[in-house]
């Protein structure tokens, strides 16, 4: 059986305007397992992903490899990989391959082995070629993918997806459920996209209101009682 | 919304692209300073400016684009040439003035218009400029489209929801909702480099 990997306990987050936005939240993660969290618009979902790693100050516990968020933030953080909901917030370099190379270089990687990482990924993803446009110039859906590249270069251990396929046309869309689909590693991700749900992911976590509303197997997704409820039909 | 790039014509190719991006900072930032510091008669300017079009030709830039920036410091030169006639200065200094302003700028734009600005970057960066300046050079460049594009759609909700002229009240508005967007983005930006182990360097 696998190991559990990511534990949450009794997690809570407020607003600083002392809106409560996450309520006594706790579910575990095994490795390998690719989890959706599911929720409305503003049920807490981004707020989550930003608790797990260590970027909001929360009250309860985060585990991610055995290691406390709070304490251990910056050595946990080089194990996950985080694509934002809005490339233009994840690309801030001036080439497609520095932004790529952004982590390597801050771990201090010399630049022969950043070439070679950096390539690798970008064949992987389709965007070979790519390495010195600027990123504005790029379509949403280009800009997606090389924000993938810069959450894998790192061959991350977790990869945390904000809103994946949002904004996407319906080409770009599939081509991006297909890249991610076929990554072996942990997934959490962010949607209200049932579709991308159910073909990517094998359980499933509902959040309302900054609660967890129920969690369990992707079969779950197919209740439309549970789903009109949380507000995702 | 069709933007306007400050190295607009940097992805052309000609032999002047193509010179070590170090070279040729060194060799225009050298023909602007001479030209500002030493005293020279009109005539010579005259051939250092007709070389430089003639270097902005083969590097494709085209004439009117160049002409059309230049114009951008004419207001100034104009009222250094005020100033001198009121002093009764002779025409010909105004003239030197002026000839020394397009010069100057002509070998910048050319410079700049030739070199990628990630190439301008790292070649600032080698030469020991200060990193937190480049970094906020870089971050205005990358962000400068982003942030045109925020002007452009608050305009356009503007212009769909009031049929009369923009007042100076709306207009504060917007500065104020922009002020908000780019204070949040840059939020979002600084978690997405620190989830990327920023340490501060570029």
């Amino acid at each position: 059986m696998n190991e559990i990997i990511i534990e949450v306990k009794n997690l809570c987050y407020k607003y600083p305007d002392g809106k409560q936005a996450l309520k006594n939240i706790s579910f575990e993660i095994k490795e390998g397992q690719k989890v959706a969290l599911l929720g409305a618009n503003g049920s807490g979902k981004t707020t989550l992903l930003f608790c797990l790693v260590g970027l909001l100050d929360y009250e309860g516990t985060i585990k991610i490899f055995e290691g406390n968020v709070k304490q251990n933030a910056k050595e946990i953080r080089k194990k996950i990989g985080f694509v934002f909901e809005n490339p233009d917030d994840q690309l801030f370099n001036l080439t497609v391959y520095d932004d790529i190379a952004f982590s390597l270089r801050q771990q201090r990687y010399k630049e022969d082995e950043i070439r070679i990482k950096v390539n690798e990924v970008l064949k992987k993803l389709n965007l070979a070629g790519y390495e010195n446009r600027q990123p504005y110039h790029l379509s949403y859906g280009e800009k997606k993918k090389v924000c993938l590249a810069t959450a894998l270069v790192n061959t991350p251990q977790i990869l945390i997806l904000d809103e994946p396929t949002s904004n996407l046309d319906p080409a770009s869309s599939r081509e991006f459920k297909e890249l991610i689909k076929n990554i072996k590693t942990t997934q959490i991700i962010a949607t209200h996209d049932l579709q991308l749900a159910k073909e990517v992911c094998d359980s499933i976590i509902i959040l309302n209101n900054g609660e967890i509303f129920c969690q369990g197997d992707i079969s779950l997704v197919n209740n439309t009682e549970i789903l009109l409820s949380a507000r995702l039909m | 919304m069709k933007h306007n790039f400050i190295d607009k014509y940097s992805n052309l190719s000609s032999p002047i692209h193509k010179i070590n991006t170090k070279l040729k900072l060194i060799v225009f930032l050298a023909i602007a300073v001479f030209i500002s510091l030493f005293k020279l008669e009109n005539k010579i300017l005259l051939i250092i400016l007709m070389f430089l079009i003639f270097i902005s030709q083969i590097a494709k830039i085209p004439i009117l684009f160049l002409l059309l920036r230049m114009f951008v410091i004419l207001p100034f030169i104009f009222l250094v040439s005020v100033s001198y006639l009121i002093n009764k200065q002779n025409f010909s200094v105004v003239l030197n003035v002026l000839l020394k302003s397009y010069t100057v700028i002509l070998s910048l734009l050319i410079f700049i218009q030739t070199t990628k600005f990630n190439k301008l970057i790292n070649t600032l960066k080698n030469f020991g400029f200060p990193k937190f300046l480049l970094l906020l050079l870089s971050f205005i460049y990358r962000y400068f489209f982003v942030l045109t594009d925020e002007i452009e759609k608050l305009m356009f909700a503007v212009k769909l929801k009031q049929q009369k002229k923009v007042s100076v009240k709306i207009i504060s508005q917007l500065l104020g909702i922009l002020l908000l967007k780019s204070y949040n983005r840059a939020e979002r930006i600084n978690k997405a480099m620190l989830l990327r182990g920023w340490d501060g360097d570029l």
